[in-house]
């Protein structure tokens, strides 16, 4: 009977069973983790502490150690040569990276994307560095040892154009800029930032027509694309203050409507507006510096920013065309609007003015000085007195205002209900002429304050809405008393002879 | 059996930013079917403020609205509210509660008016607490009264402006040539 052997392996030959084991070792030391490259993990650590400040000295020694290392390969070497730059980065030693940067450009002498990219970093610690002189030499040696790249060229080229211009060598900068622009013009990020740099000395330096050209290159739909948002606006206002600063005005009107249309934002767009309207009123268009001023309040009736700038424009078209009543009226809009002693006394001051260009005569323009210096009781502050005074505005009506007011009714409506939306209505009504119904809303406005709302409405609701609603700022003290302690006066105790009589009263009947 | 207190429902809670988002887009008073809902938040966030067993941040949120809510409502002075401020100041030992509370008082105290007699008298009121040891104002509780005391200087100094501007003259122009131009010299005799 045959049995089955017990042992199976026990059958094979011997030859068989040493060759089964020295596979078996091989597949078992296969299966082992290969032991770490000593270099990686030094480079490894380094880069791990390389932003630690603590651990400068030590990122150094770990990356020193892998250069010196005969078996590192370059891979390894130039990874360490980056960790040391960033870490002398880090710590601002600039010297050092400098040179740390010339050893990197020995070690591989013949290597031309190694010297490349050494003397990029060296421009760039140069830049930081606020080093001119030394940056222009690094960067013209760049441009000279790449002479067939044209790439690099344009690189060196633009670094120029930054260092010349950080040098105030400004002819210099231009050449520099126009051949980094000619020789790598689809490296549009360079491009924009040459000619950023290009407009911002030209407009320094005066040279509008370069900084025109420069300018309005940048608002290529490519180069537009890579501004930031925020720059934008004044990127977009720049080609237009060129061509005001050429005088001209008629360009510089269409290309500030044209940019208000492409403008995303609503508060460039007012500004482009407003603008407009300058130029136009510098281009002597007087009714369309007029009809487009009113656009500043018609066509942003939810902004006021740009609201006191267009009155003041409207009331300079007016007196620019020889129009001085209807100036007057205008006028008289900014004076409710001025909110301090300088406004009140400069608008004061334009209407006695404007006065005296109709009378050719100083009465009604001292009339006017007066009546604000001293109110309707005059100098002596004594009714019934020969000095009292009469307000020469008074026979002068508010323009006409109905358009803007129909505009601004809507916004009026969507501003909300708290105390900054009664502070807008407020404002609104300033600017349509109203001031009894702005006075209302001041008071609106403060009646529903609190927290910091009471510094900001407070002294406007007094200075702009009591003084405009009475026509003068004289005796506006007994309004801030009454704001500050009530009726109950400064001993907060009623039926004292402290006690205080409402002023806002009668001016809202 | 325990009494459940009515409470604001959640989804309302929730809904809070959105109705005071709403609310800032449309006219001054609110139309009667939203004064109604924002009544209803008013309520139902005193009592989130008053509830020691809330979370603390979700208080200081619920004290910030209760003022925007009352803002919105132009209901400042309105019967039993400071009476309210002044039992929850009390209760409070949140620094930022606090000084929402003391906004809220403010503001309560100032009733809707346009004068700031009412914030005046409260601060005498807050004042008699702290020496009776029944408050302690802390540190963003003192920068609201800072806050006011600096909106009272700047008003004071609103009702001092007047123009200094002098009243215009004309200088007639200096035509003196008494010392510049001599008559010509008389041919000797």
């Amino acid at each position: 009977m045959n049995s089955t052997p017990r042992f199976p392996l026990a059958r094979l030959p011997l030859a068989w069973l040493l060759a089964l084991a020295l596979a078996a070792t091989g597949a078992l030391r296969a299966a082992e983790p290969p032991q770490p490259d000593p270099l990686a993990k030094m480079l490894k650590d380094a880069d791990r502490l390389k932003s630690n400040r603590n651990e400068h000295g030590r990122v150094l020694r770990l990356c020193e150690e892998v250069i010196a290392t005969p078996r590192a390969t370059k891979d390894q070497k130039l990874q360490a040569f980056d960790t040391m730059a960033y870490a002398y980065a880090q710590k601002r030693s600039y010297a050092d990276h400098i040179k740390l940067m010339d050893r990197l450009r020995a070690l591989f002498p013949g290597d031309a994307a190694v010297d490349r990219k050494a003397l990029l970093a060296q421009i760039g610690v140069y830049r930081t560095w606020k080093k001119p002189t030394e940056g222009l030499a690094a960067a013209s040696e760049l441009a000279e040892k790449h002479a067939a790249d044209k790439p690099t060229v344009a690189a060196a080229h633009a670094h120029r154009a930054y260092f010349f211009y950080r040098a105030r060598k400004y002819e210099d900068c231009y050449d520099a800029a126009d051949k980094a622009v000619a020789l790598d013009p689809e490296n549009h990020e360079q491009v924009l930032a040459v000619l950023r740099l290009l407009s911002d000395a030209a407009w320094s330096k005066g040279h509008m027509e370069r900084c025109l050209a420069a300018s309005l290159r940048m608002l290529e739909p490519q180069l537009a694309a890579l501004t930031p948002e925020h720059e934008l606006p004044g990127r977009q206002k720049r080609p237009g203050e060129c061509l005001v600063r050429l005088e001209r005005h008629d360009d510089a009107r269409d290309h500030f409507l044209k940019v208000e249309k492409a403008t995303p934002d609503p508060r460039a767009a007012q500004e482009f507006c407003y603008l407009a309207a300058r130029a136009a009123l510098d281009g002597k268009h007087y009714d369309q510096a007029l009809a487009t001023f009113d656009r500043v309040f018609t066509s942003y009736p939810d902004r006021t920013d740009y609201w006191p700038h267009a009155q003041q424009g409207i009331v300079d078209a007016h007196r620019a065309a020889g129009r001085f009543p209807q100036a007057i009226a205008a006028a008289r809009i900014l004076l409710d609007a001025a909110r301090d002693r300088g406004g009140v006394a400069n608008y004061t001051r334009l209407i006695a003015e404007l006065f005296r260009a109709i009378d050719n005569h100083l009465g009604r323009a001292n009339q006017m000085i007066n009546f604000q210096r001293f109110g309707p009781l005059g100098e002596d502050g004594k009714p019934g007195t020969p000095d009292d005074l009469k307000n020469p505005l008074a026979a002068i009506r508010y323009p006409d205002c109905s358009a803007r007011d129909k505009a601004l009714a809507k916004a009026r409506k969507e501003a909300g209900d708290d105390a900054k939306a009664a502070h807008f209505r407020a404002v609104t009504y300033t600017y349509t002429g109203q001031p009894r119904e702005a006075l209302r809303h001041y008071l609106d406005a403060f009646a529903r304050a609190h927290g910091s709302d009471y510094r900001t409405i407070g002294p406007e609701m007094i200075a702009i809405g009591a003084r405009a609603a009475r026509g003068h700022p004289v005796g506006l003290e007994a309004f801030a008393e009454f704001v500050n302690h009530g009726p109950d006066g400064p001993d907060g105790k009623p039926g004292t002879p402290d006690d205080l009589k409402d002023p806002f009263a009668p001016l809202l009947k | 059996m325990r009494q459940h207190k009515p409470r604001m429902p959640r989804r309302l809670v929730c809904l809070l930013p959105l109705l005071l988002a709403a609310a800032s887009a449309r006219a001054a008073d609110p139309p009667p079917d939203d004064a109604a809902i924002l009544a209803q938040a008013r309520d139902a966030l005193e009592r989130i403020v008053s509830n020691e067993h809330r979370h603390t941040s979700t208080r200081r949120e619920a004290a910030r609205a209760l003022n925007r809510v009352h803002e919105a409502l132009n209901d400042w002075g309105r019967k039993g509210q400071l009476e309210w401020y002044l039992e929850q100041l009390q209760a409070t030992t949140d620094d930022y509660i606090q000084a929402s509370l003391l906004d809220g008082a403010q503001a309560a105290a100032k009733a809707g008016s346009y004068h700031l007699g009412g914030a005046r008298k409260l601060w005498d009121t807050i004042d008699g607490l702290v020496k009776a040891g029944k408050f302690r104002l802390q540190s963003h509780g003192k920068r609201t009264r800072q806050s006011l005391e600096e909106a009272r200087k700047y008003i004071t100094r609103a009702g001092e402006r007047t123009p200094t501007d002098k009243p215009m003259s004309i200088t007639p122009p200096k035509l003196d040539i008494r010392s510049s131009l001599k008559p010509f010299p008389e041919p000797k005799k």
